[in-house]
């Protein structure tokens, strides 16, 4: 009976110490940190009008505002690049726009582009990263891309002059669109000093040098259009 | 080191940053904009066998202002520079307010000078619409002249009519009426001095969509092409004419099929003229940057010709194939070969073009 109790006592002893110094190691490993923030704009950056030259033979949807904060996309400039996972998105043709006008994704991902309007669209690009045309096609059917190089796609439809997308493509995970009230989090960030982006197709983009902390959550705001100026 | 220059335009640009953002708001959701705004330069050149063609010039500017909700005032000035005499013009193709609703029945009513309700031709009238160099015959190439003192006339013409027009549309079908102030076969120069006088003329249209992709379209109008007063041989009055269109369009995958015909009849002194004909194109895109196209033309026309009232009849062809290459989105290169058989000649033409569009939406 007593070695059993002096058994039992010994291994209590033996998961207390063990787990104590797991915590101890633990506490020692590096953690990944994270950033949040906010993006405010602040100059009027409006939608184009939908109205051209050539009218068509019928009277066609009046577009709908988008959130101009999904328009901008925050990330690291400088972290290495890797094998992301893809991550498949969709751009959709819907009362003459594309909707949303911005996705960022991972190289390697595909983006669905479904016409939901009562008329043809087309889609094309002759990005460097992405020179592709999906053709025409009809409400009800949808066209996918894959993108495999990283950088900057500019979507057009050929049918309608007003209508544009941009795909920004990632090489790395560490990007964001920000929600409609602006704010964005970005997690798993190497710690260090990191170079992070605020980028708006048409206003323009802002970098600011942050320092990430291993667990610890850094917080900076974006406010675009750039008030400096870089020599 | 910034120089001083560079200093000075660097605290310009932080100014009107500090200014601008001071007395914006936040922007949380986009604006529509007020304002729409695109141009279009091009250029073309060729070389033929029996006849010389100038280098054109285009140059295209559209915008549109909304002055209220629904209502847009639109404005399409253009100066162009013409195939067969080297002469620049100048033309407003638009000068119209356009309300519009969208909806189930979406509805839109057009004041001013406006895009002519008639025809698919017409919306190819812009260098980076037409799939091939040369504009349409339907458009540009005058109709022989049988009777001495009567005005030229196209079989359509390019010009923008002033009037009012009335459209609705639902998702299979859309209808249109029109009140214009000169006839559809006749052109009006916005800056010339030989204008037309002002004669109504009524156009009424319809168009069935059996399935996205697929339109068939009809028009028809009448009224009086040529005044009294500015004819030689006063002995009918004003001189009538009277138009019926039909227009077909098929678009699958990369392939776009277009075509339109044109019944066309005018008053002259003793008799009538018929002027009919039309036009089918293709055009295939075969990569992101490369397309074909053709267009064959084909029109004629029959009179009978005084004194001795012969029949006669005259007719011209044209097949023009060509290619595209989209150097960037906003600049397309092409060049195509043409053979062309004239109005009252009896030789063919053969000529080989080749021209630069650049087309950029601004806003």
């Amino acid at each position: 009976m007593r070695m059993r109790t002096a058994l039992a006592t010994a291994v209590v002893a033996l998961i207390v110490c063990a787990s104590a110094f797991a915590r101890e190691q633990s506490s020692e490993l590096p953690r990944d940190g994270r950033v949040t923030g906010r993006v405010k704009l602040t100059l009027v950056n409006s939608a184009p009008s939908s109205a051209s030259a050539y009218e068509r033979r019928a009277v066609g949807p009046r577009p709908k505002p988008q959130p101009e904060l999904k328009n901008v996309v925050i990330f690291f400039s400088d972290l290495p690049a890797g094998k992301p996972a893809a991550m498949p998105a969709s751009i959709a043709q819907k009362d003459e726009q594309f909707a949303p006008h911005l996705v960022a994704i991972t190289a390697g991902s595909s983006v669905a582009f479904p016409n939901q309007d009562p008329f043809f669209h087309n889609v094309f690009s002759l990005s460097r990263g992405a020179s592709f045309n999906l053709g025409r096609y009809p409400s009800g059917a949808s066209r996918s891309k894959t993108f495999t190089r990283p950088g900057i796609v500019k979507v057009f439809c050929e049918i309608h002059s007003h209508m544009s997308a941009v795909i920004r493509v990632f090489d790395h995970g560490w990007f964001s669109v920000p929600a409609e009230d602006g704010t964005f989090t970005i997690g798993n960030v190497p710690p260090g000093d990191h170079t992070l982006v605020a980028w708006h197709e048409r206003i323009g983009e802002r970098r600011d040098r942050v320092t990430i902390r291993a667990g610890a959550a850094t917080q900076i705001n974006f406010t675009l259009p750039v008030l400096e100026t870089r020599p | 080191m910034m120089a001083p220059r560079q200093r000075r335009l660097a605290r310009l640009r932080r100014a009107v940053g500090v200014i601008l953002v001071a007395l914006s708001p936040q922007i949380a959701a986009a604006q529509t904009s007020r304002f729409a705004l695109d141009v279009v330069a091009a250029a073309d050149a060729g070389h033929g066998s029996q006849l010389t063609r100038k280098a054109t010039g285009w140059f295209d500017l559209f915008g549109a202002v909304r002055v209220a909700d629904n209502l847009n005032l639109r404005v399409r000035p253009v100066v162009f520079r013409r195939a067969f005499d080297g002469e620049w013009r100048g033309q407003i193709y638009e000068l119209a307010l356009s309300y519009e609703r969208p909806g189930r029945i979406g509805v839109r009513v057009d004041a001013g000078q406006f895009t002519s309700p008639i025809g698919l031709s017409l919306l190819e009238n812009r260098p980076d619409k037409n799939p091939v160099v040369s504009p349409h015959s339907t458009l540009y190439l005058p109709i022989p002249r049988y009777e001495a003192g009567t005005p030229s006339t196209n079989l359509l013409s390019a010009a923008y009519p002033l009037g009012a027009k009335v459209m609705v549309s639902g998702a299979k079908w859309d209808a249109r009426v029109a009140v214009l102030d000169s006839s559809p076969v006749r052109g009006r120069n916005f800056f010339g001095a030989n204008k037309p006088p002002r004669m109504a003329n009524l156009v009424a249209g319809a168009g069935f969509t059996p399935y996205i992709g697929l339109r068939f379209g009809a028009t028809v109008a009448a009224g009086d092409y040529a005044a009294e007063s500015e004819v030689r041989d006063k002995s009918r009055g004003d001189r009538r004419a009277t138009l019926a269109q039909v227009e077909g369009e098929w678009a699958f995958r990369h392939t776009r099929i277009a075509g339109e015909f044109l019944w066309t009849r005018r008053e002259l002194a003793n008799v009538d003229s018929t002027v009919n004909g039309g036009w089918i194109e293709i055009t295939q895109t075969v990569h992101p940057r490369i397309f074909l196209a053709a267009r064959y033309d084909d029109q004629w026309t029959d009179w009978t010709s005084l004194p001795n009232n012969a029949a006669r009849h005259e007719p011209y062809r044209r097949l023009e194939t060509g290619t595209g290459f989209r150097l960037t989105p906003e600049v397309t290169l092409r060049a195509s070969y043409m053979t062309r058989k004239g109005y009252v000649v009896s030789f063919w033409d053969d000529q080989a073009l080749a021209s630069i569009v650049f087309a950029k939406r601004l806003k």
